[in-house]
C-alpha cells in the first residue's frame, strides 16, 4: 500500500477486469467459490424438499394408530432416505455452500487455495446424493400410486387405479431402496440379510466422504494459508473459526466410516467376515468370528463428530448474525474459540454413548458417560456467550436474527436432553425410543436447520444481491417455529410412554395416538412454512432491488464488496488491523479521523466509492489499473471428468446384480472399466492443464 | 520455492535453513537398519521372550520417530505441521486405544497372550 | 482421492492464485508454508485415522481365530526372515527417497533421477515381494474369507500395498517429468511432497511389521480349545445376570 503514497503511474490504463462467463458450459467448468457456493447451495435445497417429502409420508403413517398408507417395507425405506438425505445430502452441503461463500470473502482473499478441487468436491457430492437417491426416486411412484389407489376405494370406493402400484412397483429399483436406517448397523447390511439396496446406500456414502474429505482439505489450506494481510488467527471471524474446526473434524472423523464402509464392501463381494459372526459352510452356520460390535464402534467413531460436524457451522452462523443486531461485538470471543477447540476434541472421547445399551462393560460405560457430560460444559459456554452478546444490547429481529435465537432458545431443550441421554440408567429407558428422536430434532432442526435459515436471510443480499421479503420471512420462521415445536417436543412424551422408534404403526390401546395426530399436525405446519419460504424466493427472484454493498451494517469483510461480490473478490486485498474491521473503519475511525480528512482514505469500505479527482484518486487509479491485472485461474472441465470417473466405478458394481437384466454383462467390466478410463482422463488432463 | 522467493515471498521452508547433509541420512538409515535387525534378532531369542512386546514397541517408536523427525524434517520444520501430526496422532492413538480397550477387557475375548 | 491429491500437489495447483505472479495485492501466504505442503501434511495427519482403523481392527482380531480354532493360524503362515527383507527393502527407499530430494535442492539432477529410479525400484521389490506373500499365503489355506486373521490381515496390507503402489506410480511420473527436464531445482517441492508420502507410508510399514508379524501369536492351545466355548458361555451368562438384574 506504500502507492498510495507515491503514484507511479501517469496516464492509468484501464483494462477489464475478469468477468466470468454464462451459460450452461461456464457452469460445468466453475472453480469460483461463489459459482460453487450456489452450486451446492441449490442442490441441497432441492433435497431438502426430497427428504421433507420423505419426512411428511412418515408423519402421515403415523398419523393415526393401525394406519397403513405405506407398507411397513416403504416406511423403513421412507426413515432411511430421510435421515441419511436430511444428514450427508442437506445440513452437511448446506453448510458447506456457505463455507464456500463465506470463507474467502470474510478472509479476504479471491478464492480458495485449491479452486479445482473445490470444483471436484461439488461434482463428487452432486453424483454421491444421485447414488443415493436413485431407487427412492423410482420408488416414489409406487408410494403415491398407493396412497391415492386406497383414498380412491375409501372415498369413493372405486377401484379406477386398482394395479397401477403394482405395476409401478416393477420400475427398475423401485425394490432396492435402501431400509436399514441411517447408521446401516450389521449384521442388517451384511449379504445374508439384504439385497443390494445396500450397495446404493454404502457407494452413496462412499462417495460423499470423499466429496467432504477434499473439500474439507480445501478450507483448512485456505484458512490458514490465504488470510488476508494482518488477519491473524485471532481476528479471523468467528464463523472461519467454526469452518476452521468442523473440516479438521471431517478429516478425523470420515476415516473410520471410509473405512468401515470399505470394510462392508469386503464382507458383502469378497467374502471376508468383519461384520458377520456366522459363515455358511455346506449349509450350516459356523461361527466366523467377524462382530456386528466392529461396525458400531466405527460407525460412531466417525457418528459423533458428525453431529458436531453439522452443528459447529450453525454456531458459527449465529455469532455472525447475533452480534450484528446487537449492535455489540461478539462477547467473549476469546472463548468462544477456545470452547469450538474443546468442543472438537472432547467430540472423539463420547462416541460410545450412542452405545450404552449394547452390553458394554461398567468401566467404559462410566467413562463416556462422564466425557458426554463435560462436553456439555462448552457446549453451555456458547449459549452463555450468545446471551451475553445480546445483554445490554440495542436489539433488532429481522428475519435472520429470529432464527438466530431461535436457535439458541431450541438448542437448549436439546442439548439438556443431550445430557438427559448421558446419564446411563435414564438412556438405557431413552435409547431406541421417540425420546431421542426428540433430542436429535432439537439439535439438528431446532439448531443447524434454524441457523441455516437465518443464513439465507442474512446473506441473501451477498449472494443474490436481493434482500428476501421480511412479511414473508416472519410468518416463515413463526410457521417454522411452532411446527417445529408441535411435531417435536410431544416426541419427548411419547418417548417415555415407551413409544420404539422406527415402528411402522401401533395399537390403540397404546395410547399413542393423541400426540401422534398433534405431531402431524404440526409436520404439515412446517411443510406450509417451507412454502412460504419458496414462495419468499420466488417474489424476491422477480423484484428489481439495488442493496448496498452493506445493507445490515456488518462487521465483517464480505460486506466490504459489492453485493453481489465481482468473480475476483476484492479489487485490493485487503489490509486488516481488527477483529470487527468494518466497524472498526466506519466507527472508531470517524472518532480518530477528526482534523484528518485522508485518514479515511485507508478505509475499505470507502475506497470502492473514491472520484478520480481525490488526492488518493490517483492511487486509486493505479489500483484500477491493476484490475486488468487480477489473475484469475481459468475455468476447468477436469474436475467434473474426474468425479464422472470416480462415480461410475461403483455404478459398475451396482449393476452387477443378478436381478437386473444384462446386469453382470455391462456392469463390472464395460461400466467400470469405462469408469477408470474417465477418471484416468480426467486426472490426466487435470495434471497437464496449466493451472491458471 | 525458488519461484517464491523471486517474487519476494517468505515462504518458510528448509530453503533458507541448514540442509541436513546426505551423510547424516546415511547414518539415520544405517541406525534404523539396526534397529530392525535388533527387532529380529530379539524375536528369535528365547530369553527375550518375557520383554519382547514392550521391547518390540519402544524400538519400533523409535524407528518411527527417526523417520518422521529426520527423513520428513519434522524435527525442523514449521512448527504448525509439527502441531497438526502430533495433535493428530495423539487423537487416532487415544481413540483406538479405548476401541481396543473395551474389546480386549469387556467381552471374554481376551488376547491370549 | 489419494490419487486426486497426488496429482494437485505434484502439478502445483494452489499456486495460481496468490503465488507465482507477483501483483501487487497478492499476500504472501499468511501462515508463511507452502499450499501443497500443507495440504500433504493434513493429508497425512487424516492418513493415521484411516490406518488407525485399520491398524485396530487388525488389533482387536489379532487372536480370535485361535482362540474360535478357525485355522489357518498367523504362526503357520508368517515368514519372518523374508518379511523382514522386505521390510528393510522399504526402509531403505526411505534413505534412497531423502537423498533423491538432497540432490534436487543442491541442482544434483543426475542424483535425482539416479536416487528416484532407486526407491521406485525398491517400492517396486516390495510390491512384488507383497505379491509373492499374498498367493503364497493363499496356498497355504489362508484367504480372505478363511477366517477373521485373513479378513483383516488381507485387507490392512492390501490397503497399505495401495499406498505403495501409488506411491511407485507418483516417483516414476516425477522421474518422466524429470527426464524430460521439467523439474528444475526451484521445483524441489514437488520432490518433498512426494517424498513426505513415501516416508508416510514406510512409517505405517514400521508399525505394520512390528505388530502384525513381530509381536508373537498363542499357539492355539488345550486350553483354547475350551477357551472357545466358554467364551460364548461366559457372554450368555453375562446377559442373563443382566437381565436378573432389571427390575422388571
Ligand atoms: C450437549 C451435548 C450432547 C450430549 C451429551 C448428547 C448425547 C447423546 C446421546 C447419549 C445420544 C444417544 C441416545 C440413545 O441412542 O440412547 C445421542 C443421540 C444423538 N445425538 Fe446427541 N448429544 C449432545 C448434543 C448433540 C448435538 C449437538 C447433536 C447434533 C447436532 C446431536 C445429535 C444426535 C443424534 C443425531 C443422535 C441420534 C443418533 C441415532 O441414534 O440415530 N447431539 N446424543
Ligand atoms: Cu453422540
Amino acid at each position: 500500500m506504500a502507492s498510495i503514497a507515491q503514484p507511479r503511474i501517469e496516464a492509468p490504463v484501464i483494462t477489464a477486469p475478469p468477468v466470468e462467463g454464462t451459460g450452461l458450459w461456464s457452469w460445468l467448468t466453475t472453480i469460483d467459490h461463489k459459482r460453487i457456493a450456489k452450486l451446492y447451495g441449490v442442490t441441497s435445497f432441492i433435497l431438502f424438499l426430497v427428504g421433507g417429502l420423505e419426512a411428511l409420508l412418515i408423519r402421515i403413517q403415523l398419523a393415526r394408530p393401525q394406519n397403513d398408507v405405506v407398507t411397513a417395507q416403504r416406511y423403513n425405506e421412507l426413515f432411511t432416505m430421510h435421515g441419511t438425505t436430511m444428514i450427508f445430502l442437506v445440513l452437511m452441503p448446506l453448510t458447506v455452500a456457505f463455507f464456500n461463500l463465506l470463507v474467502p470473502l470474510q478472509i479476504g482473499a479471491r478464492d480458495v487455495a485449491f479452486p479445482r478441487l473445490n470444483a471436484f468436491s461439488y461434482w463428487t457430492f452432486l453424483l454421491g446424493a444421485l447414488m443415493l437417491n436413485i431407487p427412492i426416486l423410482f420408488a416414489l411412484p409406487s408410494i403415491f400410486a398407493g396412497m391415492a389407489e386406497t383414498a380412491l376405494l375409501n372415498l369413493f370406493g372405486s377401484t379406477a387405479l386398482g394395479g397401477l402400484q403394482a405395476t409401478l412397483d416393477k420400475l427398475p429399483f423401485a425394490n432396492a431402496v435402501p431400509d436399514q436406517g441411517w447408521y446401516g448397523y450389521a449384521p442388517l447390511t451384511e449379504r445374508l440379510f439384504s439385497g443390494h439396496q445396500i450397495d446404493f446406500w454404502a457407494f452413496g456414502l462412499q462417495l460423499l466422504g470423499i466429496a467432504s474429505m477434499v473439500g474439507a482439505f480445501n478450507f483448512i489450506v485456505t484458512i490458514i494459508n490465504m488470510r488476508a494481510p494482518g488477519m491473524t488467527m485471532m481476528r479471523m471471524p468467528i464463523f472461519c473459526w467454526s469452518t476452521l474446526v468442523t473440516a479438521v473434524l471431517i478429516i478425523m472423523a470420515f476415516p473410520s466410516i471410509t473405512i468401515a464402509l470399505f470394510f462392508l464392501t469386503f464382507d458383502r463381494y469378497g467374502g471376508t467376515h468383519f461384520f458377520n459372526a456366522f459363515n455358511i459352510a455346506d449349509g450350516t452356520l459356523v461361527s466366523s468370528g467377524g462382530d456386528p460390535m466392529l461396525w458400531q464402534h466405527l460407525f460412531w467413531i466417525f457418528g459423533h463428530p458428525e453431529v458436531y460436524i453439522m452443528i459447529l457451522p450453525a454456531f458459527g452462523i449465529v455469532s455472525e448474525i447475533i452480534p450484528i443486531f446487537s449492535r455489540k461485538p461478539l462477547f467473549g470471543y476469546a472463548v468462544m474459540v477456545y470452547a469450538l477447540a474443546a468442543i472438537a476434541f472432547l467430540g472423539f472421547g463420547v462416541w460410545a454413548h450412542h452405545m450404552f445399551t449394547t452390553g458394554l462393560a461398567a468401566t467404559p460405560v462410566a467413562a463416556f458417560a462422564a466425557t458426554s457430560m463435560l462436553i456439555a460444559i462448552p457446549t453451555g459456554v456458547k449459549i452463555f456467550n450468545w446471551t451475553g452478546t445480546m445483554w445490554g444490547g440495542s436489539l433488532t429481529f429481522p428475519t435472520a436474527m429470529l432464527f438466530a435465537v431461535g436457535l439458541v432458545s431450541q438448542f437448549v431443550i436439546g442439548g439438556l436432553s443431550g445430557v438427559m441421554h448421558a446419564v446411563v440408567p435414564i438412556d438405557t429407558h431413552q435409547n431406541d425410543s421417540y425420546f431421542v428422536i426428540a433430542h436429535f430434532h432439537y439439535v439438528l432442526f431446532g439448531g443447524t436447520l434454524f441457523a441455516l435459515f437465518g443464513a439465507m436471510y442474512f446473506w441473501w443480499p451477498k449472494i443474490y444481491g436481493k434482500l428476501l421479503d421480511e412479511r414473508l420471512g416472519k410468518l416463515h420462521f413463526w410457521l417454522t417455529f411452532i411446527g417445529f415445536n408441535l411435531t417435536f417436543f410431544p416426541m419427548h412424551f411419547l418417548g417415555l410412554a415407551g413409544m420404539p422408534r422406527r415402528y411402522h404403526s401401533y395399537s390403540f390401546e397404546s395410547g399413542w395416538w393423541f400426540w401422534n395426530a398433534v405431531e402431524t399436525i404440526g409436520a404439515l405446519i412446517i411443510g406450509a412454512a417451507v412454502l412460504v419460504f419458496l414462495l419468499n424466493i420466488l417474489r424476491t427472484a422477480q423484484e428489481k432491488q439495488d442493496v448496498p454493498a452493506n445493507p445490515w451494517d456488518a462487521a465483517t469483510l464480505e460486506w466490504a464488496t459489492p453485493s453481489p461480490p465481482p468473480v475476483y473478490n476484492f479489487r485490493i486485498i485487503p489490509q486488516v488491523t481488527h477483529r470487527d474491521q468494518l466497524w472498526h473503519d466506519k466507527y472508531d475511525r470517524i472518532l480518530e479521523a477528526q482534523g484528518r480528512p485522508d485518514a479515511a482514505a485507508d478505509a475499505i469500505i470507502e475506497i470502492d466509492q473514491l472520484p478520480q479527482s481525490s488526492p488518493v484518486g490517483v492511487a486509486v487509479a493505479e489500483e484500477q489499473a491493476e484490475l486488468g491485472n487480477i489473475h484469475m485461474p481459468n475455468p476447468s472441465f477436469y474436475p467434473l471428468v474426474a468425479a464422472i470417473g470416480l462415480f461410475l466405478l461403483p455404478v459398475g458394481m451396482v449393476l452387477n446384480n443378478p436381478h437386473i437384466p444384462l446386469g453382470s454383462f455391462i456392469g463390472l467390466p464395460v461400466i467400470t472399466a469405462i469408469g477408470i478410463l474417465v477418471l484416468l482422463t480426467g486426472i490426466f488432463g487435470w495434471s497437464f492443464e496449466p493451472a491458471d | 520455492m525458488a519461484s517464491n522467493v523471486a517474487h519476494g515471498q517468505q515462504v518458510i521452508g528448509h530453503a533458507e535453513e541448514e540442509h541436513t547433509t546426505p551423510q547424516e541420512y546415511v547414518r539415520v538409515a544405517i541406525v534404523l537398519a539396526i534397529i530392525t535387525a535388533i527387532e529380529v534378532f530379539i524375536y528369535y531369542l528365547p530369553s527375550a521372550r518375557p520383554l519382547l512386546v514392550p521391547a518390540l514397541i519402544i524400538l519400533s517408536l523409535a524407528k518411527f520417530a527417526a523417520v518422521v523427525g529426520y527423513f520428513m524434517h519434522l524435527k525442523f520444520d514449521n512448527r504448525l505441521f509439527q502441531f497438526m501430526f502430533i495433535a493428530g496422532l495423539v487423537v487416532s492413538l487415544s481413540v483406538f486405544l479405548a476401541f481396543l480397550a473395551m474389546f480386549w477387557y469387556s467381552t471374554s475375548y481376551m488376547p491370549l497372550t | 482421492m489419494a490419487t486426486a491429491i497426488t496429482v494437485e500437489t505434484a502439478h502445483g495447483e494452489g499456486q495460481g492464485i496468490h503465488e507465482g505472479h507477483g501483483h501487487a495485492g497478492h499476500p504472501p501466504p499468511s501462515a508463511g508454508v507452502d499450499s501443497r505442503k500443507l495440504l500433504m501434511w493434513l493429508f497425512l495427519t487424516s492418513d493415521t485415522m484411516f490406518f488407525g482403523t485399520l491398524i485396530a481392527t487388525y488389533m482387536m482380531y489379532r487372536d480370535r481365530s485361535i482362540q474360535l480354532l478357525t485355522p489357518p493360524y498367523p504362526n503357520d503362515i508368517f515368514d519372518i526372515p523374508y518379511t523382514s527383507v522386505s521390510a528393510f527393502v522399504l526402509l531403505m527407499s526411505s534413505l534412497t527417497m531423502v537423498l533423491a530430494l538432497a540432490s534436487i535442492q543442491r541442482g544434483n539432477y543426475r542424483g535425482l533421477r539416479i536416487w528416484l529410479a532407486a526407491t521406485a525400484l525398491l517400492g517396486g521389490i516390495f510390491v512384488g515381494g507383497q505379491v509373492f506373500e499374498f498367493t503364497t499365503f493363499a496356498h497355504e489355506g489362508l484367504t480372505l474369507s478363511s477366517n477373521v486373521f485373513g479378513s483383516s490381515f488381507y485387507v490392512l496390507t492390501g490397503f497399505h500395498g495401495a499406498h505403495v503402489t501409488i506411491g511407485v506410480l507418483w516417483l516414476v511420473a516425477l522421474l518422466v517429468v524429470s527426464l524430460r527436464g521439467g523439474l528444475p531445482k526451484e521445483k524441489a517441492m514437488s520432490v518433498e511432497i512426494a517424498g513426505l508420502y513415501w516416508h508416510f507410508v514406510d512409517i505405517v510399514w514400521i508399525i505394520i511389521f512390528t505388530f502384525v508379524y513381530l509381536v508373537p501369536y498363542p499357539n492355539p492351545v488345550k486350553e483354547a480349545t475350551e477357551a472357545a466355548p466358554a467364551a460364548f458361555l461366559h457372554l450368555v451368562s453375562l446377559g442373563q445376570q443382566m437381565l436378573a438384574a432389571l427390575p422388571f
